[in-house]
């Protein structure tokens, strides 16, 4: 039970500033995933907050009170890795009651063996108890190295891409358990992960980091339909949101996208207005965009050429040129075109999004 | 090269006593056919490959290219050519020379040469950037080199092992589809072996599924999908996985079977039952659903439907997928992003009788009760 306040925090090392200025505001009992590409700085946020790596400057505080100079112990926080670091030679059971039996903080051992058995019900590994490690498959050990981590209740549990290294269905059915468990943890949860679909899935709320730097902060909902720049767009989505360059120029006084002679009309309001002549990029989700033979009655459409169409199982994917750029969209199943054949991308203008080129910075998001 | 049909085939490593690595294979490679050899780690795939290309001695079997037996032909005589997952191109020559290499060892002429080597580059386009090293390249730019080494001797068949498990997501996708536009371009025999399922359905004309060293089921993608023979094939394909219950079958002497779970109708099959289904049907049987077929509603509206509670509700941004426990499983369904459901709410689910799969508990074979004249009576 706590919450994480993270102030002004930056972390340098000797060469390179890791972390630049990060505040961040986790609530109590919260699960909040950061959420980033390798080296955006979501480990060592991780680590700064258990208390295993120092701040260069800036606060942290659970509860309100500081806590940079306590010990990763003083903390209460427990941690899982993505690598599970079980001991060989003890059984599940020694395994998860490791915790309870450190010097300074040791149960007595019917308490022991209550919260053991608890935390094993829970997570649906008390029929192999006496087993050891070797003798599990991945997604067992994993549940070992959380019931390790959960047993003595820690206020703060921080979870370090815990499901990374196992395989893709695997994961997934991971996902669901701990979806489903977090409601019987009581503890504050700090997930981080480069999976998209797992940060959408699990957290409350969500931040989206690059390279130091915190993009954008909300619930899963806020940051899919609504991202704060093309960073986020282009992280959350598979097959990834499709981007084409252009500017916004005025056209019989309506602002307009446009692209050599291409032309999208812009919904009317003051900042498109602002920024007639600037640099932009149009986006649109691969799930957004119809197919059509024939020119469709909308001026919502870009000609283009299929390049190839992939089949998968209920639907299909066809990756048609646009111009230079590809563009990925859904498609029917059941609808085979052919290579290089003349297609129109057509969208509803409530599913355009548009950014500045030379920031990212949304202009134009679902709904707007 | 027509055809490359693998007779009875099987690898044992350990001068040929050890487990097998690929158990009785026999399978018809078409010609000019995008073949996808599918299953988890271990199941015997980059054995196949190997044989194939010549790289590894088949220990059983024959192996024929247009009905020649070629099991002692060595690699360079077969007409082949390899993509591997670690590109192994090398780094400080100019990628010009990595893709010419092939042509050169074969003393090709220079004219010659550098024509095939502006074709390769063009059909993978990678024009602009034929005058650096492979060690200033991305990820992807190296698999492209690769591939356009492969291609430029333009030979009868294609082998590729895991070609973009090293790529990320983006990459991964752009790569695939360019794979697909260059055996659209192309149209030689691509064999392509992957662990990722998605792959296999976007490229293959037809996949062969492995699991264990034996070939489970060989079909189009939608065959694979649609019909599975059986439990393995059905659970492998498809994501989030086939939903499975153990279900009781009752049958009466007027010739109706009961399909009930936890003593819960599922459904009824009525028609002539003969003996062998009857014998079937007497076995412990599993049924088997799609996430995207299970029907759910938060009113009773078949007499079929069974009780479920909610568990897990996760939005995945294009599509949400439901956890709900029956009894004591969990099943999952797909649902539309937006629809939000409380923890715990109650909710009605429904099996549509065309979308059960029936499977022998056993053995995970695939059971056709379609042969019984079936109908729901209810």
């Amino acid at each position: 039970m706590a919450d994480i306040v993270l102030e002004n925090v930056r972390k340098c090392y000797s060469n390179h500033e890791a972390i630049c200025d990060l505040s961040l505001e986790i609530r109590d009992r919260e699960f909040f995933v950061i959420l980033g590409e390798s080296g955006a700085g979501k480990t060592t946020t991780l680590k700064m907050i258990a208390g295993v790596e120092p701040v260069t400057s800036g606060a942290i505080l659970f509860n309100g009170q500081p806590i940079q100079n306590l010990t990763p112990e003083e903390r209460d926080c427990a941690m899982v890795f993505e690598t599970y670091a079980l001991y060989p030679h003890l059984s599940v059971y020694e395994n998860i009651a490791f915790p309870l039996r450190a010097p300074g903080r040791r149960m007595p051992d019917n308490q022991i063996d209550q919260a053991v058995l608890r935390i094993a019900r829970i997570l649906g590994i008390d029929p192999f108890l006496d087993r050891r490690p070797a003798a599990l498959s991945g997604g067992q050990r994993q549940r070992v190295a959380l019931g390790r981590a959960l047993v003595r209740q820690p206020a703060v549990f921080l979870m370090d891409e815990p499901l990374s290294h196992l395989d893709a269905r695997l994961r997934n059915e991971m996902r669901t358990e701990i979806k489903t468990m977090r409601e019987s943890f009581g503890s504050t949860i700090v997930y981080v992960t480069h999976d998209y679909s797992e940060a959408l899935a699990l957290g409350d709320r969500m931040a989206i980091m690059h390279r130091g730097r915190i993009e954008q902060v909300g619930t899963p909902s806020q940051v899919f339909r609504r991202p704060a720049n093309r960073l986020v767009a282009e992280s959350l989505g598979d097959p990834p949101m499709n981007f084409l360059a252009g500017t916004i120029t005025l056209d019989q006084n309506r602002s307009v996208f446009t692209r050599g002679s291409w032309r999208i009309p812009l919904p009317a309001s003051p900042r498109l207005r602002g920024c007639v002549g600037k640099e932009v990029c149009l986006g649109l989700r691969p799930q957004h965009i119809r197919l059509d033979r024939a020119r469709p009655d909308t001026p919502f459409s870009l000609p283009s050429k299929l390049f190839v169409q992939e089949l998968l199982g209920d639907h299909a994917v066809a990756s048609v040129a646009v111009g230079d750029r590809l563009f990925m969209a859904l498609c029917e199943a059941d609808q085979a075109y052919s290579l290089d054949e003349l297609l129109y991308l057509a969208w509803a203008p409530e599913h355009m999004y548009l950014f500045l080129e030379d920031t990212g910075e949304t202009l134009l998001a679902e709904g707007d | 090269m027509a055809e490359i049909i693998l007779d009875h085939v099987s690898k044992r490593y350990g001068k040929g006593h050890g487990p097998f690595a690929v158990k009785d294979l026999s399978l018809r490679i078409r010609d000019k056919e995008f073949m996808v050899f599918l299953g988890p780690s271990g199941c015997g795939k980059p054995s196949i490959l190997r044989m194939i290309a010549g790289l590894e001695e088949i220990t059983e079997g024959k192996l024929s290219f247009d009905n020649k037996p070629v099991n002692d032909l060595p690699p360079q005589a077969r007409d082949i050519a390899m993509a591997f997952e670690n590109y192994a191109l090398y780094p400080t020559v100019a990628v010009r020379d990595n893709i010419a290499f092939p042509l050169k060892i074969r003393h090709w002429p220079q004219p010659r040469i550098d024509e095939k080597v502006a074709w390769a580059a063009k059909a993978v386009q990678i024009t602009d950037i034929l005058h650096r090293r492979p060690f200033e390249l991305s990820g992807g730019q190296q698999q492209r080199v690769s591939l356009a080494r492969a291609i430029v001797r333009e030979p009868q068949a294609f082998l590729f092992d895991e070609p973009l498990s090293h790529l990320d997501m983006k990459q991964r996708q752009v790569m695939r589809a360019e794979i697909k536009r260059l055996y659209s371009q192309l149209k030689k025999t691509m064999i392509y072996v992957t662990h990722d399922q998605n792959e296999a359905m976007a490229l293959a004309d037809r996949i062969a599924v492995m699991h264990r060293a034996e070939l489970q089921q060989v079909g189009t993608p939608e065959e694979i999908v649609n019909d599975p023979a059986n439990a393995f094939v059905a659970r492998f394909v498809g994501e989030p996985a086939m939903n499975f219950l153990d279900v009781e079958v009752r049958m009466e002497d007027n010739g109706t079977a009961w399909i009930a779970y936890a003593g819960c109708l599922l459904a009824a099959l009525q028609g002539t039952l003969d003996p062998v289904c009857r014998q079937v049907l007497l076995a412990p049987l599993q049924v088997g659903i799609r996430p995207h077929r299970i029907e759910f509603s938060e009113t009773r509206v078949h007499a079929t439907d069974l009780a479920a509670e909610v568990g897990a509700c996760e939005s995945l941004g294009e599509r949400g997928v439901l956890t709900v426990r029956l009894q004591s499983q969990d099943l999952k369904i797909l649902t539309p992003p937006d629809q939000t459901f409380r923890k715990a709410q109650p909710l009605w689910i429904h099996f549509p009788l065309e979308h059960m799969y029936f499977f022998s508990k056993e053995t995970g074979k695939r059971l056709h009760l379609d042969s019984l004249s079936r109908r729901l009576t209810l």
